[in-house]
């Protein structure tokens, strides 16, 4: 009888941590992602970005469409090899970006650094989301990789906000100062 | 049965504490997870913000273009690592307070709270630090690449962060630190060196005697007397203008075209900060945006300066406008043209090269008359090439000489010969004359002027009329590993290469008792060609070759003495008389300059490449051009001249163009020919500090390990078995299908570089294969490699013929890739992370 008692709540606490471990993995590699994003837009400005983030080997979700939705391989926003041309998620990857199966997305920005300004990029100083730095000047590069984490267990769902749907967006961004310059 | 119940009973909850210990391990175990693995997302973040700040900070280390010393404190370069790590995530308070500089080390530490000091390792959250050179880290030993010299080429950033732990603080572990480092390490690119602003010409003595020139003091012209100059001095009744082309030498200075620069800048050709005297027509061309440069003909706005004191002695702006007018004045006669626009005035950039001696063996004084080389630096084997060192001086009367690559130090002045016949013992003057040496000596005799100043320099190259060395060919030997090297030279015509050779006249100060003086070279030298240091070329500290910090620089003087460039011009199809790189004379002058006959070639080629910084400067002879439209011996390539090597000439042409439908690659291009088939077993070319490539390595059957000969010994086919190429030996090679002498290596890991000849070849030397007969043997050997436009490059080659060992090429050039730069491409510098 006990045993009958124990087992769901075992389950659940095992379940639970099994969640929290599915969870910060993914976080860690978004961080990955992020920083192999990074370091792909810094060393030139024709360089994809975007088969970097999704092409980080660590990360568990494939490099698919259906995986990736609108930035994904092949789209117009999921190739980042035009200098001035527009990549990643427009919006920052806020939650309304995922749509159908897309479970992982993208989005860069650009910071220019004024003379004298050797890398500050206070939060005001940032373009809006979709353009890398273009050779020239001074620049910061931001990548931030959004992965939409769905919890199987009730307590993370309640955890996460039940109006979430049990989702967690886990946001991960790295900042590298563009290594190509003139 | 009762007892079977008792026992149930006893058993009935059993679970529920065992479960409950359990459960408490498990959230123990669980609780240790998830910290473990915030911990672990923390440092992934740390190390994401170090890497960036890391690289970061090693762009400003190319910028820069200091990679020889710790960073300086408060530099942007320590600021960056600052910035980033907190754009990051890791924010700290920036402080110098924590700043600890050596002079043989750099290291500061910045807090998110004030209060700990600078050693804490708890009691903040963030914390930062920059150490240069890197040191160890706990389990990771400062990389390879950041040991010895290029310790200062790296930089390290480390970031110890504090997490507050949520579950084991329950046992007392509140906090958890992690620490992680980076090191990147900057790498400077051949297009950052370190040179004076590119005008072609630059001219230190100031106006005339009213205008402030101390005659007491200073070398100064005085428009009341005519211009005059004898015995390389300005001294007594002699005038000597700042610019003075000598009526007879019409002269042409192109300008650097400045378009290629980004911001773009329009350049001035010539500035000058003194009295100009035009005695023959003059241009004066700016080659900005393209523009193409032509003798007599007013190119760009920014053709030459002059400050609002200064006087032009000319007939008229022919051809282009000033804001100066020409004075004409009968004591200058004849004035003449100026072809060119003049542009406003500013006082020039002071610059200076940075040298140093550190390693230089001594090699006391040389009189060379034809003979071997001897003294102290003197090699086995290599009879006829001049080592770098200190020297005395140098003086050469008679006989074919090269000078290896290196810095050559002069600290005194050469002794006037004394013998009246037999060998001289000092410089010979007797062959100079007033016709052709300018202000040389003009009494031919054989020992001295026939006045009572001995005419000297620190280095001289002449002509004279006593005893000389038989004339030596290189001796048809053992291949000596392959490596460049004669024994043949001497003979009595003087014959003068010099390939990345740099020579430095000392400050009197140096030697005050044997002042250094100038370095000349009169008309009766048969062939002059001295090329300057490479760019990026000797620039480790502390060789014996002297270190020039990568500056193309051909000659330093640091004294008031003149130089004095001059040769026959030569026999139509023996080359031409050329000097390629920076001739600079030291800021602080007051005296001498620069003269040389532009007409020496017969105006069939530019006898200077590249740039002059003096005090003064003349134009006598023939009159002719001197070109910085291409930046340093860039223009055309100068003739290779191999003193004591029997055929300098089978390198017929070198060039470097766009690679054919590979955007920011370009094709070198080498020409050769001969009287036997060029040896590609032997053939190189290297591209800056880069590898040597062999054609040949496509058939190497041996992986040549670290500091083997290259190529390898005892390769079939190779130089000990002599082949002609087929098909049966093609190795790695594609042949072309349209030509059977057309083969193509794909070279391994080299970002698409390829290296390709075709025409009439051979592995190994061609008289060494049965049946081989002379005849008229030409060979292309073409090289593809990446390079973005706008890039500089310093091109080694070296080329062997057919014959039995003897008879090679070996060279350095430099290169322009002109154009801008390409998008993304990076042309500054390049820095990686190493650790």
């Amino acid at each position: 009888m006990e045993f009958v008692i124990i087992v769901p709540v075992l389950l659940l606490f095992v379940l639970l941590t099994v969640d929290v471990g599915r969870a910060y993995w993914e976080a860690i590699d978004a961080a990955g992602a992020a920083r192999a994003g990074t370091r792909m837009g810094i060393i030139s400005d024709t360089s994809d970005i975007g088969d970097a983030v999704r092409d980080e080997p660590n990360t568990g979700i494939p490099n698919t469409v259906a995986a990736w939705g609108n930035v994904g391989p092949g789209q117009t926003r999921g190739v980042c090899t035009v200098a001035s041309g527009t990549c990643g998620d427009p919006s920052g990857c806020i939650s309304s970006s995922f749509s159908g199966t897309q479970i992982a997305c993208f989005a860069i920005r650009t910071c220019t650094l004024t003379s004298g300004d050797l890398g500050t990029c206070p939060p005001t100083g940032y373009g809006a989301w979709g353009l890398r730095p273009v050779d020239g000047s001074g620049h910061g590069l931001q990548v931030k990789v959004v992965i939409k984490f769905t919890s199987v267990t009730p307590a993370l769902a309640q955890i996460a906000g039940s109006a979430s749907g049990g989702v967690i967006y886990l946001v991960q961004t790295a900042i590298g100062e563009e290594l190509y310059f003139v | 049965m009762m007892w079977y119940l008792s026992s149930r009973r006893r058993q009935s909850g059993q679970i529920l504490p065992i479960a409950a210990a359990a459960f408490l391990v498990m959230c123990a175990l669980a609780g240790l997870a998830i910290d473990s693995s915030r911990d672990y997302l923390v440092k992934r973040g740390a190390q994401n913000a170090v890497d960036f700040a890391v690289l970061a900070a090693a762009k400003q280390m190319t910028l820069l273009g200091s990679i020889n010393s710790p960073i300086a404190p408060n530099s942007n370069t320590v600021h960056v690592v600052h910035d980033f790590a907190a754009n990051n995530g890791f924010n700290t308070i920036y402080s110098n307070a924590c700043d600890a500089s050596s002079g043989t080390s750099f290291t500061t530490t910045w807090f998110d709270v004030a209060g700990p000091a600078c050693t804490a390792t708890t009691g903040f959250t963030n914390k930062v630090t920059v150490n240069s050179p890197p040191v160890a880290l706990p389990g990771n030993p400062v990389p390879l690449a950041c040991l010895g010299t290029g310790k200062y080429s790296c930089v390290q950033a480390v970031i110890t962060t504090q997490i507050a732990e949520l579950f084991t603080s329950v046992l007392g572990i509140r906090f958890a630190y992690v620490t992680v480092g980076a090191s990147a390490q900057a790498a400077l690119p051949a297009s950052a060196f370190d040179a004076p602003p590119p005008n072609a010409l630059t001219l230190y003595q100031p106006t005339s005697k009213q205008a402030g020139c101390d005659f007491a003091d200073q070398q100064c012209f005085d428009e009341s007397k005519a211009a005059i100059r004898a015995g390389l001095s300005c001294g007594g009744t002699n005038n000597c203008p700042t610019l003075w082309i000598q009526s007879g030498a019409a002269s042409e200075f192109d300008g650097y075209d400045g378009s290629v620069f980004t911001p773009s800048q329009d350049l001035t050709a010539v500035q000058s900060a003194g009295d100009m005297l035009i005695q023959a027509p003059t241009t004066f061309c700016d080659s900005y945006n393209g523009g193409v440069c032509a003798a007599n003909t007013a190119k760009g706005a920014a053709g030459f300066a002059v400050p609002a004191s200064a006087k032009l002695y000319c007939s008229a702006f022919a051809a282009g406008a000033g804001t100066t007018p020409c004075t004409n004045v009968p004591a200058q006669a004849p004035a003449n043209k100026i072809y060119g626009n003049q542009t406003a005035w500013s006082s020039p950039f002071s610059w200076f090269p940075t040298v140093s001696t550190a390693g230089l063996h001594l090699c006391g004084g040389l009189i060379l008359n034809g003979g071997p080389v001897t003294g102290p630096c003197a090699i086995a084997g290599e009879d006829y090439v001049i080592q770098p060192g200190f020297y005395s001086y140098i003086v050469i009367n008679h006989g074919a000489y090269e000078f290896n690559a290196g810095l050559f130090d002069i600290t005194g002045t050469a002794p006037v010969n004394t013998a009246a016949s037999g060998f001289a013992n000092g410089i010979d003057h007797r062959n100079e004359n007033a016709l052709n040496d300018f202000d040389l000596c003009t009494a031919g005799t054989p020992t001295g002027c026939g006045g009572a100043t001995p005419l000297s320099a620190g280095v001289w190259f002449g002509h004279g009329g006593g005893s000389f060395g038989a004339y030596v060919n290189p001796t048809p030997a053992v291949c000596n590993s392959n490596q460049p090297g004669s024994d043949g030279g001497g003979g009595d015509a003087t014959v003068i290469s010099a390939s990345g050779s740099v020579f430095r006249l000392e400050a009197t100060a140096q030697n005050p008792l044997f002042p250094s003086g100038g370095f000349v070279s009169t008309n009766e030298v048969t062939s002059l060609a001295l090329a300057g240091n490479p760019i990026g070329g000797l620039s480790a500290s502390g060789g014996s070759q002297g270190n020039v910090n990568g500056t193309p620089l051909l000659i330093d003087e640091e004294n008031n003495s003149f130089i004095h460039i001059d040769a026959q011009t030569p026999v139509s199809g023996n080359g031409s008389n050329t000097i390629s790189g920076i001739v600079y004379q030291t800021a602080s002058a007051t005296g001498g300059g620069f003269e040389i006959d532009l007409g020496m070639n017969g105006n069939l080629q530019t006898p200077i490449q590249g740039q002059i910084l003096a005090y003064s400067f003349t134009s006598f002879g023939a009159g002719g051009q001197m070109d910085f439209s291409g930046g340093y011996g860039t223009a055309s390539v100068p003739t290779i001249q191999t003193s004591g090597k029997a055929e300098p000439q089978i390198i017929a042409s070198v060039s470097l163009t766009a690679a054919v439908g590979q955007t920011n690659y370009s094709t070198l291009t080498v020409n050769y020919t001969d009287e036997w088939m060029m040896d590609a077993f032997d053939t190189y070319v290297k591209v800056n500090n880069a590898s040597p490539q062999f054609f040949s390595q496509g058939i190497w059957t041996t992986v040549p390990g670290p500091n083997a000969p290259l190529p390898p010994p005892a390769n079939n086919p190779g130089d000990q078995f002599a082949a002609y190429h087929t098909a049966s030996n093609r190795g790695a090679y594609t042949i072309s299908g349209s030509d059977p002498t057309d083969w193509t290596f794909a070279i391994p890991n080299s970002n698409g570089s390829t290296i390709e000849t075709k025409g009439q070849w051979s592995w190994g030397h061609q008289t060494d294969i049965a049946g081989a007969v002379r005849g008229t043997y030409t060979a292309k050997m073409l090289y593809t490699f990446p390079n973005p436009t706008g890039n500089y490059l310093s091109i080694t080659l070296f080329a062997l013929d057919g014959d039995h060992c003897g008879d090679y090429a070996y060279s350095t050039y430099t290169f322009k890739n002109t154009g801008l730069p390409g998008p993304g491409s990076q042309s500054i510098g390049s820095v990686g992370l190493v650790q």
